[in-house]
């Protein structure tokens, strides 16, 4: 141990005693280590005869003070000003968030009622070749506010346990049929001979009536599971449709240039790029109908579970599977929520961050 | 724990009144000699105003003094982040030595004044203040050997200091 280390601790009497014994022997053999000691010895007691000893003012206030405590925020006017600041601009954000929230459906309703497929009446003469012709086209539906009704797919799942699987499907098919739809598939399966059978029906019935047949479904039997979806559709038609549209007159072009041809070779040519452009054509066709189809036209499969009769065991898939399935699904379902938590407070963030960053200051400041 | 602090912590204001009166020079002078006279008054209010509000924290395990010394230190080095400068004449006396000083105290003083702020601190607390080592460390919220060694150290750093400026009698 260095004793040189220790001498200010033993000089102040706060030296263990083994130590303070230690220092004592070595000063006892050292004459540098006692010179050294008595340095430190008057060097302390000058520092204490030259400390300032300034007469104290305002004890009478402080008191005072204590008596009548001043709240934080008159104490620092700044901070309440700021947090006064975060408030409006808390508030305000949250008025404009409902304010866009409730334009939208007032634009969409200017649409008018029908579907989009009749909505789109010709925007503005197209001209043939122009780039990009087609996304302009569509920004002008939405920059007139006119944007066409919007256009969706909506498909459904249900799954219900019935008496009589085959007589629950056929009440199925009769109901689409009852509501101006049709059964675009059907079909009564089993796993094995013991097992009981199932019934599956793919149902086509008109957007409208969606809900309605939904709910005449439910009816036919004990519902297992039902799942509904819906897939917006409305800015892939109208893109479609523009470009359908561009390519139309791009056609008539190549017909009318193909008149005027006056060579084989300008024939060929003209002909090979009318033909690129019908197969286009028809290409942008088909996929247009078929979004308007299945736009109106909503999809539900319905399947039927049979019951399982007196003696006759249920149909399973076992109760491990059941059960693996089940936890799978629950734990898909869990990452679903955080998931849409995490984009939820990601969007929110400019709301509750400076409320949060002002808190933390505050707690910091009046800690 | 004292019996007036007891009554403190239970709201007697009159007792509280007496704890400031009794206190208060003391954390004046703490004050006065981190951040000079013109803030000390500030400060140290402050220290009381905190004091009285974390009252319920206080557990009686230092004195009641070292702990307002625990605080006042905190506001200090906030108040210290100001850009007024502290005079060496809030800290220290500087009028000439008289015939009996073992030093000169101007000498002295520049010697103190070119302490690091943790030497300066230690210094101040164990040799101005009166503090134990153990006390100390509370305040600075360090353990009682860091105080031990900061001690050693801004003593040798003085002494070495004064010895080359050749000041010592």
């Amino acid at each position: 141990m260095n004793v040189r280390e220790n001498l200010k601790a033993f000089l102040d009497g706060e030296l263990p005693e083994d130590q303070a014994a230690e220092v004592r022997r070595a000063l006892e053999q050292d004459a540098t280590l006692r010179q050294e000691l008595e340095d430190m010895r008057m060097l302390g007691l000058e520092i204490r005869k030259a400390a300032a000893h300034p007469d104290p003012v305002g004890v009478e206030e402080a008191i005072g003070r204590i008596a009548t405590p001043v709240r934080p925020w008159v104490r620092r006017p700044m901070l309440a000003l700021s947090g006064i600041a975060a408030l409006a601009l808390l508030i305000a954000m949250v008025g404009l968030l409902n304010r866009a929230r409730g334009d939208t459906p007032a634009a969409e309703s200017a649409a008018g009622a029908d579907l989009a497929v009749k909505s789109f009446a010709p925007m503005a003469e197209s001209s043939v070749g122009a780039p990009g012709r087609a996304g302009e086209e569509i920004a002008a539906y939405g920059a007139a506010g006119v944007f066409p009704e919007r256009m969706v797919v909506r498909t459904a799942d249900i799954r219900l346990k019935a008496d009589d699987a085959a007589a629950a499907m056929q009440k199925a098919i009769d109901l689409a049929k009852s509501l101006g739809g049709y059964a675009a598939a059907s079909g009564i399966s089993r796993e094995n001979e013991r097992s009981a059978p199932v019934g599956t029906a793919t149902l086509r019935v008109p957007e409208r009536s969606f809900d309605r047949a939904l709910d005449q479904l439910r009816a036919l039997g004990e519902v297992l599971s039902e799942n509904s979806n819906s897939d917006d559709v409305t800015l892939q038609h109208a893109d479609v449709s523009a470009r359908l549209k561009v390519l139309r007159a791009e056609e008539q072009q190549y017909v009318t240039l193909l008149g005027a041809a006056k060579t084989i070779g300008q024939v060929l040519q003209v002909r090979e790029r009318l033909n690129q452009v019908r197969q286009e054509i028809e290409s942008l066709d088909a996929q247009r109908r078929t979004l308007e189809r299945q736009a109106a036209l909503s999809t539900i499969t319905a399947t039927f579970i049979q019951r399982a009769a007196v003696g006759q065991p249920e149909p399973s898939q076992g109760w491990a599977a059941e059960a693996w399935a089940s936890a799978v699904n629950g734990l898909a379902a869990a990452f679903r929520w955080l998931g849409s938590a995490a984009i939820f407070l990601f969007v929110y963030s400019p709301l509750w961050l400076p409320v949060l960053l002002l808190a933390a200051y505050l707690a910091r400041r009046l800690k | 724990m004292d019996p007036l602090v007891e009554r403190a912590k239970r709201g007697d204001r009159e007792a509280t009144a007496e704890l400031v009166r009794r206190s208060y020079d003391a954390v004046y002078r703490f004050c006065a000699r981190r951040v000079g006279t013109e803030s000390a008054k500030d400060v140290a209010q402050e220290t009381f105003l905190t004091a009285c509000r974390s009252l319920r924290r206080y557990e009686g395990r230092s004195s009641f003094e070292v702990w307002l010394f625990g605080i006042a230190h905190n506001l200090c080095r906030k108040a210290k982040r100001s850009p007024t400068p502290v005079s060496p004449t809030d800290a220290w006396r500087c009028e000439p030595t008289t015939e009996e000083s073992w030093l000169d105290r101007r000498a002295l003083v520049e010697a103190l004044g070119s302490l690091s702020g943790e030497h300066l601190e230690v210094v101040l607390l164990h040799e101005v203040e009166g503090l134990t080592y153990e006390e100390a460390a509370q305040v600075l919220g360090v353990p009682a050997g860091t105080v031990k060694s900061r001690l050693h150290h801004a003593f040798a750093k003085l002494r070495a200091s004064l010895q080359a400026q050749g000041v010592t009698r």
